[in-house]
Parts: C-alpha cells; sequence; structure tokens
C-alpha cells in the first residue's frame, strides 16, 4: 500500500454548528481513498458570509484566520463546493503584489472539493454498492464543471446507482446566504422552483456536494410538511461501503 | 451649436481621458485572423453555399425572372416598384402583368404590394442581403410593401460578414438584410412581415 | 429591518406573469445555447474576443470618440455632446423643435429610455411614437419595459388584444399574426407622418462613422427612410475602432439575445442621405451621451461598460425570472441593472446589488464576459462602505470567527438555542426565516467531539 497522502480537512461552520454527521463521512471517504486526515482544531469559517454580505473588512479578516489555521503546506479538503470557491476567489481580496495576496493564492491552489479530490485519485470510481435512484443538486459554486461532474462520476460508478436527470439542471436553491434574509419571498420562492425539478424524476434521494443549500431546501420542505430525502454526498459515497462490507 | 453643447463635450472628453489615463496596462487591439470570426457552416463551403444560407435565413432564392413572376402572383400581390435600372427585359416582363412603377414616393408607399430593387452584395456567412443608398436609393420600397425582392449579381457575393464589412465604402446607408421582418414579442410566437416585408426573396442575375 | 424592494415587488408578481417570464426566458436561454453549439466552433474563444473588442476601446475611448466625431462630422452629421441625461434631452427637443417637427417615430432605444426622452418630448408639444411592436405596446398601456431585448415579456397575448382594443385599433382579436398586421398598419401611418425618427445605436464605429442599429422588425429602416431629420442618441460606450469588429459582435449579440444566427436589419448609418436622393433623413444628429458613463469608467466596477445589451444575463438570472423586470428600479434591470443602474441612476448601491443570490448564472453566458456577481459583490462592499447596506451587521460573527477559542464555546452554548421555540428567536429576521424553514438541531463541537473520541482510541 502507497504512503497515504496527508490532508487537512476544512470542516466548514455549518458541519461544526449542526452537521457534524457530514463531517464525519468525509473523513471516513478520504481515508476509504488512501488519505491521512489532520484536523487544525483553530479552524473557524472561511469568509465567504462576510464578502456576500459585502463586508469585505470582516472577510479579509476572517480568511486572514484561515491563512493562519491552514498553514501548513498539504492539500485543503472541504465537503462544501461554496467554500472551496471563495477561497479560490479570495486572493482577488488583497491588494496586488501583497504577502497576503501570495498566501491566499497559495492557499487557494491547495484547496479541493471533496468529490473533485477523491475522483482524481480514484479516477473516478467509487466501489461502493447501493440500490438508488439518486438526482444530483449542482450548487452554483460547482459551476461550469469540474465539482458537479466529480460528483455524477463517483456517485454514478456505485453499483447499483442511477442517476435521475434534473430539469434547469444549473438552477440556484435560492440560499445566498445574507440573500435569504434580506429576500425572505424570493428565497423560498426560488427553493421551491428548484425542489420540483429535483424530485421531478422521482429520486430515492437527492444529493449535493454543497450542505448549504440542503439546509435550506431540507428546511423548506419540512416546513412546508413535505419532507425531501436529501442528503450530502459525502454520506451517500460513505454509506455505500457498506454494501460492500 | 449652442454653448451648452461645447462646454459638454470638454467635460466628457476629459472624464474619458481621466478615467481611461489612470489605468495601467491598457488592452492591445485584438488582432485576429478573418476564420476566427466565422459562424455557421455557410462560410466553410464557400460562394456556392449563398443559396442555402440565405434559405436559412427565411429568404426566398428565385431561380429566374419566372420564379419571380410566379412568387408575386403566389403572395397575391398586384401594384408595385422595380428600380429602373434592372435589366430592360425583367421590367418588361413585369410590366406586362403587373402594375409596374419605377418611383415609390413616400406619400404613396402605402399603395406599392411589391419592391424589386438591386443588391449592392450578399454574404454566404450571415445569409444577408448588402443594400446601399448607392445601388438601391429606393430605401423605402425595399422596406414597405409586402414583398421585396433584391436583385443580385452573381460576383457580387462575400463569402464572410468579416470581408464585407472591411469593403464597405463610404455610404450614407448599409442595411444587412437577412430574412424576412419579424417579432416575436407576443408570447414568443414568430410572426413574419410586422414594418417590413413579410416576404423577402433573391433574384440572382449574371 | 424588512425584505428589500425586490422582494416585495416579487411577492406580489401574478403567477400568470411569473409563469410567462419564465416559459420565455427559459426558451431563449435554451434558444442562445443552441445557436451557439450549431454555429460556433469555440465559443469561449469567440468571447474572449469579444470580450477585448470591448475592453479595447473602452481602454481608448477618447481618440475613438473624436475620431467618430471627425468621420461623422465629414459625412454631413452633426455632433452633440451631452454629459448629463438633462443636457440629452435638451438637444434632442431643440433640433426638432428648431425644425418644426411635431411627431417623431422611435425605435427602441434603451438609452432614451435611460434619459425619458419620450415623456420629455411630449410635455415639449413633439409627440413621440414607439414603433418596435413591443415598445408601442408599452407606451399604449403608459407601462415601462421589463426586459432589454424584450419590452413586453410580462404580458400575454389576452393583455395586447385588450390594450389594442382600447387604443382603436379593431375589436378584441389576441391571435399574434392579427395584431402583428394592425399594428403594421397603424404604424405604417406614423411613419409617414413623422418629420422625425429617433433612434439609439447598438456600435458606433470610430474609423468610419458608421452608427449600427440592429432591428428585427425593420422599424428603424422604415422610420430613418421616411424622416426628414434623424437623431440618434449613443453612449459614449458604444464605440468599437473598426467596422469588421462589428463581425465579432453582431455574430455574439444575434445569438445572445434571441437564438437566432443573426438580427434581420442590420443598418450602418454614416450621415444624411445624399443631394438628389427621395429617401432618408436630410439631417442626421447624433447626440453623445455620458450620463454617468465616463463616472463609471473610472470605477471599479468599468468593465460592465463592454455590455452589448443582448439581455442574456436575465434570461438566466433566477431572481429576475422570479421577481420580473419592474421588481428593478431604473431602466436596467437583472444582472446588468443590478451594477449598472447605481451608477447611472445614482440609486442606493446595495438596494439592487443585494437582489442577488450571486448564483453566477449570468457570468457563464455573458458574451463579453463581465464578471457580473464579481461587479455585484463590489457594489454591496460599496454600499456598505458607504453605511446604505441593507443586510444585517456581521461584526459579532468576525469578532468570533477570529478568535478560535471564543468560536468554540459559542457553538457548544448555541445548542441552548435547541430548547428555545423558534417563535422565540432572538432576532425578528431569525424568526422570519425560520417561519420559512426547520433548522435542524445545533450539534455545535459534535464533530470536534468525536475527532479527539477517535484520536484518544488510536
Ligand atoms: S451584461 Fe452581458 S449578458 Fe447582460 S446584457 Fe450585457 S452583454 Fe448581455
Amino acid at each position: 500500500m502507497a504512503q497515504p497522502t496527508r490532508v487537512a480537512l476544512l470542516l466548514t461552520c455549518l458541519c461544526d454548528a449542526f452537521e457534524d454527521g457530514v463531517a464525519r463521512a468525509a473523513v471516513e471517504v478520504l481515508e476509504h481513498a488512501g488519505c491521512e486526515v489532520a484536523f487544525p482544531a483553530d479552524q473557524t469559517c472561511c469568509g465567504q458570509p462576510a464578502y456576500t454580505a459585502g463586508d469585505l473588512a470582516a472577510a479579509r479578516a476572517v480568511v486572514r484566520h484561515a491563512l493562519a489555521t491552514f498553514g501548513e503546506d498539504v492539500p485543503v479538503v472541504a465537503p462544501a463546493a461554496s467554500c472551496v470557491a471563495f477561497l479560490r476567489h479570495a486572493p482577488a481580496l488583497f491588494d496586488e503584489g501583497s504577502a497576503e495576496r501570495a498566501a491566499a493564492a497559495a492557499l487557494a491552489a491547495r484547496v479541493h472539493e471533496l468529490c473533485e479530490f477523491v475522483a482524481q485519485r480514484t479516477g473516478g470510481a467509487w466501489p461502493g454498492r447501493l440500490r438508488a435512484r439518486v438526482a444530483v443538486h449542482r450548487p452554483c459554486h460547482a459551476r461550469g464543471g469540474g465539482t458537479w461532474q466529480a460528483v455524477e462520476r463517483l456517485v454514478g460508478s456505485i453499483d447499483g446507482v442511477t442517476l435521475v436527470p434534473v430539469a434547469e439542471s444549473e438552477a440556484c436553491c435560492g440560499f445566498g446566504g445574507v440573500f435569504s434574509v434580506t429576500h425572505p419571498h424570493l428565497s423560498r420562492t426560488l427553493g421551491v422552483l428548484r425542489t420540483e425539478d429535483l424530485v421531478g424524476g422521482a429520486p430515492d434521494v437527492v444529493v449535493s456536494p454543497d450542505l448549504s443549500c440542503l439546509l435550506h431546501l431540507r428546511g423548506l420542505a419540512a416546513r412546508a410538511g413535505r419532507p425531501l430525502a436529501a442528503r450530502h454526498v459525502a454520506e451517500l459515497l460513505r454509506d455505500s461501503l457498506a454494501g460492500t462490507a | 451649436m449652442s454653448a451648452p453643447t461645447a462646454d459638454d463635450r470638454a467635460r466628457v472628453l476629459a472624464a474619458v481621458r481621466a478615467a481611461t489615463a489612470r489605468r495601467r496596462g491598457r488592452v492591445a487591439a485584438p488582432v485576429w485572423a478573418p476564420a476566427a470570426s466565422a459562424t455557421g457552416a455557410f462560410a466553410a463551403r464557400g460562394a456556392e453555399a449563398l443559396d442555402d444560407a440565405l434559405r436559412a435565413a427565411g429568404t426566398e432564392v428565385l431561380a429566374d425572372a419566372l420564379a419571380l413572376v410566379a412568387l408575386l402572383e403566389r403572395e397575391g400581390v398586384r401594384r408595385g416598384y422595380a428600380d429602373p435600372a434592372l435589366p430592360a427585359d425583367l421590367l418588361a416582363l413585369l410590366a406586362a402583368r403587373f402594375e409596374l412603377a419605377t418611383a415609390c414616393p413616400r406619400e404613396d408607399v402605402a399603395a406599392f404590394e411589391f419592391g424589386v430593387t438591386r443588391a449592392a452584395a450578399a454574404i454566404v456567412e450571415t445569409g444577408s442581403l448588402v443594400l446601399t443608398d448607392a445601388v438601391t436609393p429606393a430605401r423605402l420600397a425595399a422596406v414597405a410593401p409586402w414583398v421585396h425582392v433584391a436583385v443580385l449579381r452573381r460576383a457580387d457575393v462575400y463569402v464572410q460578414l468579416s470581408d464585407a464589412l472591411d469593403a464597405l465604402a463610404d455610404d450614407p446607408n448599409v442595411v444587412l438584410v437577412t430574412g424576412p421582418s419579424r417579432t416575436a414579442d407576443v408570447e414568443g410566437i414568430l410572426v413574419r412581415g410586422v414594418h417590413g416585408p413579410g416576404v423577402q426573396a433573391c433574384l440572382q442575375v449574371p | 429591518m424588512r425584505p428589500l424592494d425586490v422582494d416585495v415587488f416579487a411577492a406580489r408578481v401574478a403567477p400568470a406573469v411569473r409563469a410567462a417570464v419564465r416559459a420565455s426566458s427559459a426558451a431563449t436561454a435554451a434558444a442562445r445555447e443552441a445557436a451557439f453549439a450549431r454555429d460556433v466552433p469555440d465559443p469561449a474563444a469567440l468571447r474572449d474576443l469579444a470580450a477585448r473588442i470591448r475592453a479595447h476601446a473602452l481602454d481608448h475611448l477618447p481618440e475613438l470618440l473624436e475620431r467618430a466625431e471627425e468621420r461623422l462630422t465629414a459625412h454631413g452629421a452633426h455632433v452633440h455632446w451631452a454629459a448629463d441625461a438633462g443636457a440629452a434631452r435638451d438637444v434632442v427637443r431643440r433640433v426638432f423643435a428648431e425644425r418644426g417637427v411635431t411627431h417623431v417615430a422611435k425605435s427602441k432605444s434603451m438609452a432614451t429610455e435611460e434619459i425619458g426622452l419620450a415623456a420629455h418630448l411630449a410635455a415639449h408639444g413633439i409627440t413621440p411614437v414607439e414603433t418596435d411592436l413591443g415598445e408601442f405596446l408599452v407606451q399604449i398601456e403608459g407601462d415601462r419595459p421589463s426586459h432589454v431585448v424584450k419590452p413586453v415579456i410580462h404580458m400575454d397575448r389576452a393583455r395586447i388584444a385588450r390594450a389594442f382594443e382600447r387604443r382603436g385599433l379593431g375589436p378584441y382579436d389576441d391571435r399574434p399574426e392579427e395584431i402583428t398586421r394592425r399594428a403594421r398598419m397603424h404604424l405604417r401611418g406614423e411613419f409617414l407622418r413623422a418629420g422625425g425618427a429617433v433612434s439609439g445605436a447598438n456600435f458606433l464605429v470610430a474609423e468610419s462613422g458608421r452608427i449600427v442599429i440592429v432591428t428585427n422588425e425593420g422599424n428603424s429602416r422604415f422610420g430613418l427612410g421616411a424622416a426628414r431629420v434623424h437623431v440618434a442618441v449613443v453612449g459614449i460606450e458604444k464605440l468599437v475602432p473598426r467596422d469588421r469588429d462589428l463581425a465579432v459582435l453582431l455574430n455574439v449579440l444575434a445569438r445572445s439575445a434571441t437564438g437566432q444566427a443573426f438580427t434581420s436589419y442590420v443598418e450602418l448609418v454614416q450621415g444624411p442621405r445624399a443631394p438628389g436622393r427621395a429617401d432618408g433623413a436630410s439631417e442626421l444628429h447624433v447626440v453623445l451621451l455620458d450620463a454617468g458613463r465616463s463616472a463609471l469608467l473610472a470605477s471599479e466596477a468599468r468593465d460592465v461598460l463592454r455590455c452589448i445589451r443582448c439581455g442574456a444575463c436575465m434570461n438566466v438570472c433566477p431572481v429576475y425570472r422570479a421577481a420580473t423586470g419592474h421588481a428593478y428600479p431604473g431602466t436596467y434591470p437583472g444582472p446588468l441593472g443590478a451594477v449598472l443602474a447605481p451608477h447611472l441612476a445614482g440609486a442606493s448601491a446595495a438596494a439592487t446589488a443585494s437582489a442577488s443570490s450571486l448564483c453566477g448564472a449570468c457570468a457563464d453566458v455573458c458574451p463579453v464576459a463581465i464578471p457580473l456577481p464579481e461587479l455585484i459583490a463590489a457594489e454591496r462592499a460599496r454600499g456598505v462602505a458607504e453605511g446604505t447596506a441593507p443586510g444585517p451587521s456581521l461584526a459579532a460573527w468576525e469578532a468570533l470567527a477570529t478568535r478560535p477559542r471564543a468560536w468554540r464555546a459559542a457553538l457548544r452554548a448555541a445548542r441552548l438555542l435547541n430548547a428555545v421555540p423558534d417563535a422565540l428567536a432572538p432576532h425578528p429576521l431569525l424568526r422570519a426565516w425560520l417561519g420559512e424553514r426547520t433548522l435542524p438541531a445545533w450539534r455545535g463541537g459534535a464533530f470536534r467531539d468525536w475527532w479527539r473520541r477517535r484520536g484518544d482510541a488510536r
């Protein structure tokens, strides 16, 4: 067996507060893919909430903290497409030529969404077994390919899984961070529209590489009395391994 | 013009100058080979694809003068304009079957049901007819009637849009006509013939 | 704090209107995608080229403006400069008034919409008639356009038919062919009555002085051919260096706007008609309009000036499609408007910029590669910096997120919230948010506990 690759887990604030199960699944998926996972305990949040709210000073402060926390030169892997997308954008928050910009660029170059990272290591295959019809929600921060292709390749390669097509496959779920607070009607409307498309093909479960979309969609559906079977893709990957045990 | 406008000129230009002067690296003029702007399948096939390109754009292609007569009869139009500079035999043929005028004054334009004019050129890439004031001075005769027929000399064909634009001579007014007049303003449903012709055609002559 | 205007409007949009806008925008978005896939060998390269042509033009605007002015003047056109909307309105009115023009045929133009030209002319005894079918409907309904390409995307055929009936254009008939035929007949009379024509411009070419006007209906062709005096109102950002640049821009414009391969009428106007000709205006006046554009050029949002007004960004915007165009203040809705409107209208930056989930769909389709989500985020940041941002403060969150011990303690303490009924949530916004959604239980620190136990067990 080859030497395991050391990676640092970016837990994400939502997993920290609500969904430890997703983070545990991410750890197990990474380990199954031959990684040794480190967890820098001082981590908090990536800073995206402040960026989307327009508070650049706060966003910079939190990114600085992340730069210090993830200083070790190993791949940083997050079960969250949106945190990854934000950290890749973060260098633009700092002045050109500054040391912080260079540090942010260095982190941006080694931060990876979980499925992209795993798919690259496994050649897109995932050795699980699970009989399920699965619809993939493509989060906006996975736009343009990379992440959702990796998600669909991994999930699609699970023995027994059927991928269910989704109409308007790249439509936004309507969460948008502070947008859901300042524009509650629109946020809910978009969430309802998105859910209709996601369940249109009668899947057993909806998966997404982004927890924020899921919390929003599940929360809306539950409040409306029609619970939505939706899980983070890390949980699906991890559970599918049990089928092979 | 009056004084405020002259002031505005200086103000606007000064503001624009200040804004661009502050730029560090200004974007250089892009240089591109004509092929880089080529779109669609027709340009690659060259001039012989013109008929297909015109048809794809919604322009009817007429093989000869008799086809032109047949088109006008099909559309049930009687009164029309023809450019007096068109070949005499074509004019004679039209005059024998239709109420033909060789002028299309603004006041009477509503009475004209068809217009036959010349076209300066055609473009294969886009399936466009090029009408210029130099060759088609009767602008209203080419736009107001229900049927417009542009008579094109086979030699006057550009393959790419960029070729045609490169070759444009000074002219007060040039229009690239690509198919009939159309709208989709009512529920996205395509309807032909809003203000311009509902039927656009091209007759090619040697 | 209460929901913002765009949201308030959205909550009142009639379901039928929303459905119409969603269907039409989806159809156009699909047609756009199909057109590029079918016709363009390398869409990314063409878009990059289009973006560079526009970026280069903006970086060389002073030279290009002067060159265009010189060429237009050499061809016998009159060039006017207008620093603001008021100056532009005055110039246009004066040109017509001094020549005794009482009726003008207008073609579709966002710039004239932006400066409120039609109302200004009407107030001074000059009757403007919109001749684009969509704009005509907007005019007779006393409405405003809700999309930069499809002004009446929000009207269904029944509303259109009723509007025609009220206007005395025949008994109710909602067939699109009949509506179009009646518009043709009616507006024909208006074209012939009008002594003046007003247009905007899609582009202005510096090397030739050609104004480019693009229509599918042929209304500008008719209007310019029939009028004595043509006034074109042209934003100073519309410059491109050479005629051949149009080969790129017209190709991407048509496909992005409607999914057509090419627009029906592309008119290139260089000057008044030659002496002895019967058709065409004998005077051409070009009004070069600033109205906030030079300030925008000096700002961080300058890239939005590349815009060619194709409307593709609104067709894919989830917020635009649910809220519809009238939800936005100003002339330009959607992602484009979120960046452009505050600079042109001087409205609060943050209010419209906040009406976005920053999903990024607009950036994917913009034919000139404007980084719209980043510019929208920058507008928000400007709002925060200027103290006009509508969102909740993030100060407390920032304090925690930069102090790991406090962060951990706070997340653990938040578990106490599980005992608080949603109705007693400690902030009205949170209460409203929870009214629509359930949150999962707070489990702050649970992963960290698991991680520690796991480490101990090994
Ligand atoms: S911003 Fe881009 S996509 Fe939107 S209208 Fe302008 S050019 Fe089109």
